[in-house]
Parts: structure tokens; C-alpha cells; sequence
């Protein structure tokens, strides 16, 4: 049996961020080592019911329209020419 | 098996994105994915309805960062701003999600400094002690969780230094990958992988104090 992984490893497993190579070394580990294997089975299960312990909280929609209230507007843009061209033309036959 | 959890030796102190003693740069925040700008290919309309669709997720985000409802409703409504401010600047929306939590946790940061003034500033820390090793219990048991309350768990979560805290929510509640809770915080991937099995290890070892307390291990032998 290879030797023990370190915590992060296993960790890393569970959260499925190690690279394929490593994962499948560290599952063939497991297969022999009933230690590891309690480890990861039970940073699975925390990890699940850490999921679990924030219900998912819907906030109010006074805040709602309030955020939505307060979001820059789009920018209308053609108003701009609108408003400068005239000036922006005149200039030109001025000039 | 007795591995312990090594501090983050692969970093400095500087790593940390959400500490006290570290200048907060907003610079780049904003930039999605290190890439160009999206040069208006992204309409105010289509962000809008993605952006909006994470009210919930980003509200529920903020009073964890927060723990006080006025805080978390200011956090909210100062990230979306600044959101809509600089949409342009994102690459693309199927990263508006970690973006916009980018935006929250940098905003926090910004805003905890706001409101305290003189170091040192720990932002809405558990008051843990986050120095040294997060030693494992001799062994845990994940059945033990099923007579846990949820409750005792949010308690246990609490209970972490914020830079735990934060990466471990992260990861299992809002379902980020190690990368982009690393784009999200600011870290390097190798710091959040040591501060969530770090954090594990800190609720391990709560969890499974709290359980033999109560005798909660006597049911599952």
C-alpha cells in the first residue's frame, strides 16, 4: 500500500480538485486503506451538510426595488449627438 | 492516521486577500478572466437579467460576509452598483456569477475598512484563533453529522477566522472551484486549498467535540 496522502489530499479529492493522474493514485490508495477512506467519507458528509446549513434566505423585496433603484441607468448615447450635432455643425460652417 | 493540516508554507502573509493588514486593490477587479474587455458585446439588458438573477445567492452572501442585515443590504446594493458601473468590462456573462462575487467580497473588504478606523482591522472575524497548525481529531465520523443540528454546524462555521470561513462557504455552499474562489478572493489556488482543508479541519474537530459532549457518538458506535 503507498503511503498515506496528506490531509490536503484528500480534501482536494473531495472537493474534486485534484489532477486526473493524482486522483485515480489517491483512489487506488483508498481502495487499501480504510483509514483514508473514513477521512474522506467524512469530509464528504461536512461538506454536505455545510451546504446544507444556510438555508437559501430570499431577501425582501422592499430591497429588491431599492437595489434595482439604485443601478446606473443605461446611457443613451444618440442623445448625445442630438444635442451636441447641431452645435458641433454649426461650429463647422463658422469656422 | 495522524497527518495534520501545515499552515499555508507556499505563500506569504501578503496572500491574504481579506486581511487587515493588506492595502485592498480594487484595481482589475473588474476585469473578468484577465482578458480583454468584452468591447460591448454584452448588452445593459442581458446583464441586467443575469446580474439580477443572483440577488438571492448574492444577499444570502453578503450576511454571512456581514452578519448584520443593514451591512449586508448596503454590501448588496454597493456591489450591484458598481456592477452595472463597469459591466462593460466583463469578458463574458457565463462568468458574471464568480465576477460578481468578486465584486462583494472586494467590496466588503472596502467597506469594513470604511468603517473602522486604525488597524487592527479583522473583517467580521469569528474571533478564532487563526495562527498554527488546525490540528484533526483522532478520528471523525461522518455518520455523527445526521444528529448534529444544522444549526450547531452554522454555530461551528461561525466560529472560523474569516479567511476560513470564506473560502470553505464558498466552496460548499455557493459550489465554486478552487480557481475561481482564487479569482474571487484574490489568492493563489494553493492558499485556498490549504485554507479549506484547514477550515475542515477546525469543523471537524468542533463538530466531533461538540458531539462526544453530548453523547452523540454513543448513538452511532
Amino acid at each position: 500500500m503507498s503511503p498515506c496522502p496528506p490531509f490536503q489530499d484528500l480534501n482536494a479529492l473531495v472537493d474534486g480538485a485534484l489532477p486526473r493522474e493524482e486522483e485515480l493514485a489517491l483512489r487506488r490508495h483508498l481502495d487499501d486503506c480504510p483509514a483514508c477512506r473514513g477521512w474522506v467519507n467524512g469530509m464528504d458528509a461536512l461538506k454536505q451538510a455545510v451546504g446544507r446549513a444556510y438555508g437559501g434566505n430570499v431577501a425582501s423585496p422592499a430591497l429588491q426595488r431599492a437595489v434595482r433603484a439604485s443601478l446606473p441607468k443605461r446611457r443613451h448615447w444618440w442623445w448625445a449627438g442630438v444635442v451636441a450635432g447641431p452645435f458641433l455643425l454649426a461650429s463647422g460652417a463658422f469656422l | 492516521m495522524g497527518f495534520g493540516v501545515s499552515e499555508e508554507s507556499e505563500h506569504d502573509a501578503a496572500s491574504y486577500s481579506i486581511e487587515p493588514y493588506r492595502p485592498v486593490r480594487l484595481a482589475g477587479t473588474f476585469r473578468s478572466g484577465g482578458t480583454p474587455m468584452n468591447s460591448g458585446t454584452i448588452s445593459y439588458e442581458e446583464f441586467a437579467e443575469v446580474a439580477l438573477s443572483y440577488f438571492n445567492q448574492l444577499h444570502n452572501a453578503a450576511q454571512r460576509l456581514c452578519r448584520n442585515s443593514a451591512d449586508a443590504d448596503d454590501l448588496v446594493q454597493e456591489s450591484y452598483r458598481l456592477a452595472f458601473q463597469h459591466y462593460r468590462e466583463l469578458r463574458s456573462l457565463a462568468h458574471c456569477r464568480a465576477w460578481l462575487y468578486r465584486i462583494l467580497h472586494r467590496q466588503a473588504v472596502t467597506q469594513h475598512r470604511r468603517q473602522r478606523s486604525g488597524p487592527p482591522l479583522v473583517l467580521i472575524d469569528g474571533g478564532a484563533d487563526d495562527s498554527g497548525e488546525a490540528a484533526l481529531p483522532a478520528t471523525f465520523d461522518g455518520d455523527l453529522l445526521e444528529y448534529i443540528s444544522l444549526q450547531e454546524v452554522r454555530a461551528a462555521i461561525e466560529a472560523l477566522p474569516s479567511d476560513l470561513r470564506v473560502g470553505v462557504t464558498l466552496c460548499d455552499i455557493e459550489g465554486f472551484t478552487y480557481a475561481e474562489i482564487a479569482d474571487i478572493t484574490g489568492c493563489p489556488v494553493g492558499t485556498v486549498r490549504s485554507r479549506i482543508a484547514r477550515a475542515r479541519a477546525k469543523l471537524m474537530a468542533k463538530l466531533q467535540t461538540h458531539a462526544e459532549n453530548c453523547g452523540i457518538h454513543r448513538k452511532t458506535a
